[in-house]
């Protein structure tokens, strides 16, 4: 479970936010908002590339605030740049696995196998911009399901799965269609694994369709 | 121009006369000496200017922007002014050889004259070059793919392949082409610190035959062979700068946090940043430094300095109003016959964009002093080629500045003169009013670095006036070279810190001139 408490951050002296939120097991809640309401904000302290002035964040009653992004037991999905444009779409989710893409068999094969439950496994060998906009974004997916409970969190008690997915406007720069079509992945990922999910987003159907639970900021 | 001077020469003289008057073992070896020069420092450029880049880019503090602006200078130092600031800090009497001293008292220090200076020289005038080309491709890369990196963990080598080198790996062929051949045709560089004949160009060479040997047609055929291969390099470098991946920019970098800096990464910086301070940052400081001994009353009581400092600042004054009058006109050109190749595939406005093109990197193609060559070819059978000097000086300084200065405003021009199309014939504004008012005004902060960087440039140039310059006619940067050459060392620092003040301030002059000449033309200051 994710839990933010009091999370306090600011730019500058005038621009302050404060933070609380929880995300259960297997939920998914989407945070909408003005722009300029802090959503994005919200979403980069969580992942740690921003540092809170104050308050908490815990991840199974452990609290992250001290660990690198890297170090934390998420994947992050963002609009849009989520693939390194010189790699094959495989080797893209195969850097989540190892950042020096040396992988052993058994890692080869979730990589495939995420491929294959995404409905991507005929990407394998094509670059991210010879794919469409849609595609990348399943691609983006499938690296944050093969990384879910791969390589676990060793440096947190008990090893804990990377289980939360953090979504930043995944659907905004997508024509509906191809929306449709990620917010379908995006169940079948949550249905795939035991996922926390915070999406957010400016659309205020996007909860509607996710069947998640709505907080405004 | 240099068409005619050929074919005058060759049609009252001889040509085999001039293919006799090449010393071919002298230009053999003048070619391979040149090109290993030029090699080493694109070379050692390319290593030090692309983890600066990165270092640079990533630290966003108030005094990493003033280190960049102090290093930007040197871009713009005249030549003879970063010789003697070489000297200062890597000169048998300099920094580095106290230094050396203190510690280790057996240890004397090395000369600073050879290969290896004009290498170090070259350095330090092309890594500031390369950064200020890297750094923007740097700021470019989507704020995603820098907190993918730190998601994944990417060690800093993994982040230099997978994010940093895609970033800056496309300019890098382009920029090396050019910086390779600005090396490849250094001349003052070369001649202040070759060292003797052992270290040369081509340049160097057919300056010596002017002005040494009187050899007028081993001159013009070193000329020749010089300008062949300069339009090889140009030809190459147009090849490799279109190959160059323009990245839009796409968000403000300042509001992104780098999580991912690990330990190394500020070791790395710390190394880089103290490489940058030696090679580029202390010279600077050197200059200074020297040249407020004693140097600085006797060379202000000199007459020749006063008549040299009006000398300059008019010659950089006139080049630079006419590279912006003339730049303003060729980007026009350029942007119009852009419209109407795209709107009507129109085959005599693309062949006339070429030529524009071409006509820009002239200067490229024909380097400062094969102009000089030209020149005093021409003028010594038609007229007074002593008379003539300041012209020719002010034309070289001109076509010096012009392939940065259109290369500098024609994207932007294009741009607005495509964007303001529909609008200015629907609200009926053409010819000079739409220049006044719908042109020029967004260009004021472009026209203004033009006019700075041109100025900056013809002020410290050593290029065509060694071939000119006589009693009656010298420049700030002839006078510093003659200073240095004489041993006069406290009067060449006072004059090499003079100078290097002199380039900052036409620099800044120049804009605020064009700022008040742009708030004059467009009216903004009767209707405010």
């Amino acid at each position: 479970m994710l839990e933010v408490k009091n999370l306090r951050f600011s730019y500058q002296a005038d621009v302050a936010f404060c933070f609380n939120l929880s995300v259960d097991i297997g939920e998914i809640v989407v945070v909408e908002g003005a722009s300029g309401a802090g959503k994005s904000t919200l979403l980069g302290l969580i992942a740690g590339f921003l540092s809170p002035s104050s308050g908490d964040i815990y991840w199974n009653n452990q609290r992250l605030n001290h660990l690198e992004p890297s170090l934390r037991p998420l994947s992050m999905i963002f609009q849009d740049d989520n693939l390194f444009s010189h790699l094959t779409c495989r080797m893209n989710i195969a850097l989540g696995l190892s950042p020096s893409l040396r992988l052993d068999n058994d890692a080869w094969q979730r990589v495939d196998a995420a491929m294959e439950k995404l409905g991507i496994a005929e990407l394998a060998n094509r670059l991210p911009q010879e794919t469409s906009g849609g595609q990348q974004q399943r691609v983006a997916l499938a690296r944050g399901l093969a990384r879910a409970n791969f390589w676990r969190c060793n440096f947190l008690e008990g090893g804990q799965d990377r289980n939360l997915l953090l979504f930043d406007e995944p659907f905004s720069a997508l024509d509906p269609e191809t929306r449709q079509d990620c917010i379908k992945a995006v169940l079948e990922l949550m249905k795939a694994g035991q996922f926390a999910a915070v999406v957010v987003s400016h659309d205020p159907s996007d909860a509607l369709a996710l069947n998640a639970r709505c907080i405004r900021i | 121009m240099l068409v005619l001077i050929w074919a005058d020469h060759i049609l009252l003289n001889n040509p085999i006369r001039i293919i006799d008057a090449i010393n071919w073992p002298r230009l053999a070896y003048s070619l391979k000496n040149a090109s290993l020069q030029a090699g080493l420092s694109t070379l050692f450029s390319l290593v030090i200017a692309v983890p600066a880049a990165i270092t640079l880019s990533r630290r966003r503090a108030r005094m990493v922007r003033i280190f960049v602006l102090v290093i930007s200078l040197a871009m713009v130092l005249p030549t003879g002014v970063a010789a003697l600031g070489l000297l200062s800090v890597w000169g048998r009497q300099g920094v580095m050889a106290d230094i050396c001293h203190l510690a280790l008292p057996f240890c004397g220090g090395g000369s600073i004259y050879g290969l290896h200076g004009v290498v170090i020289a070259h350095m330090m005038l092309n890594v500031p070059l390369m950064i200020r080309v890297f750094m923007p491709l740097l700021h470019a890369v989507a704020p995603s793919q820098w907190r993918l990196a730190a998601m994944l963990g990417l060690t800093p080598l993994g982040r230099f392949y997978h994010v940093e080198w895609r970033a800056v790996k496309s300019a890098i062929p382009g920029i090396s082409a050019l910086v390779f051949l600005l090396c490849f045709t250094s001349f003052a560089l070369v001649l202040m610190l070759g060292g003797g004949p052992k270290v040369t160009t081509l340049e160097v060479e057919i300056y010596t035959a002017i002005r040494f040997d009187f050899n007028l047609s081993g001159a013009a055929g070193l000329s020749l062979v010089q300008f062949s291969l300069a339009a090889i390099f140009v030809a190459i470098i147009a090849v490799l700068g279109k190959q160059a991946v323009q990245i839009p920019i796409r968000s403000k970098y300042d509001d992104i946090r780098r999580g991912d800096l690990k330990l190394f990464d500020h070791i790395a910086d710390t190394v880089i940043v103290s490489v940058l301070v030696l090679l580029v940052g202390l010279p600077v400081v050197m200059v200074a430094i020297d040249g407020l001994g004693g140097g600085l009353t006797a060379l202000l009581m000199r007459p020749r300095f006063w008549s040299g400092l009006i000398a300059s600042v008019s010659i950089a004054s006139i080049s630079a109003a006419v590279v912006v009058i003339m730049t303003v006109l060729m980007a026009m050109a350029g942007a119009n016959l852009s419209g109407v190749n795209l709107l009507r595939g129109g085959r005599t406005a693309n062949m006339m964009k070429i030529l524009l093109d071409a006509g820009v990197m002239l200067y490229l193609v024909i380097p400062s002093i094969v102009l000089g060559t030209a020149s005093f070819i021409l003028l010594r059978g038609y007229g007074d080629v002593i008379g003539n000097a300041f012209a020719v000086v002010v034309v070289a300084n001109i076509l010096m500045a012009l392939p940065f200065a259109v290369r500098l405003l024609e994207r932007r021009m294009a741009t607005l003169t495509h964007q303001h199309d529909k609008l200015a014939a629907m609200l009926g504004i053409s010819g000079w009013n739409r220049l006044r008012v719908l042109t020029l005004p967004p260009l004021e902060r472009d026209l203004g670095v033009i006019m700075g960087l041109t100025a900056a440039l013809s002020i410290g140039d050593l290029g065509v006036i060694a071939l000119f310059a006589h009693d009656g006619f010298k420049t700030l940067p002839w006078m510093l070279y003659q200073l240095s050459g004489r041993y006069a060392s406290d009067e060449a620092a006072a004059l090499a810190l003079m100078l290097m003040l002199l380039t900052v301030f036409m620099f800044g002059t120049g804009q605020v001139v064009m700022r008040l000449v742009i708030s004059g033309i467009d009216g903004r200051r009767r209707y405010a």
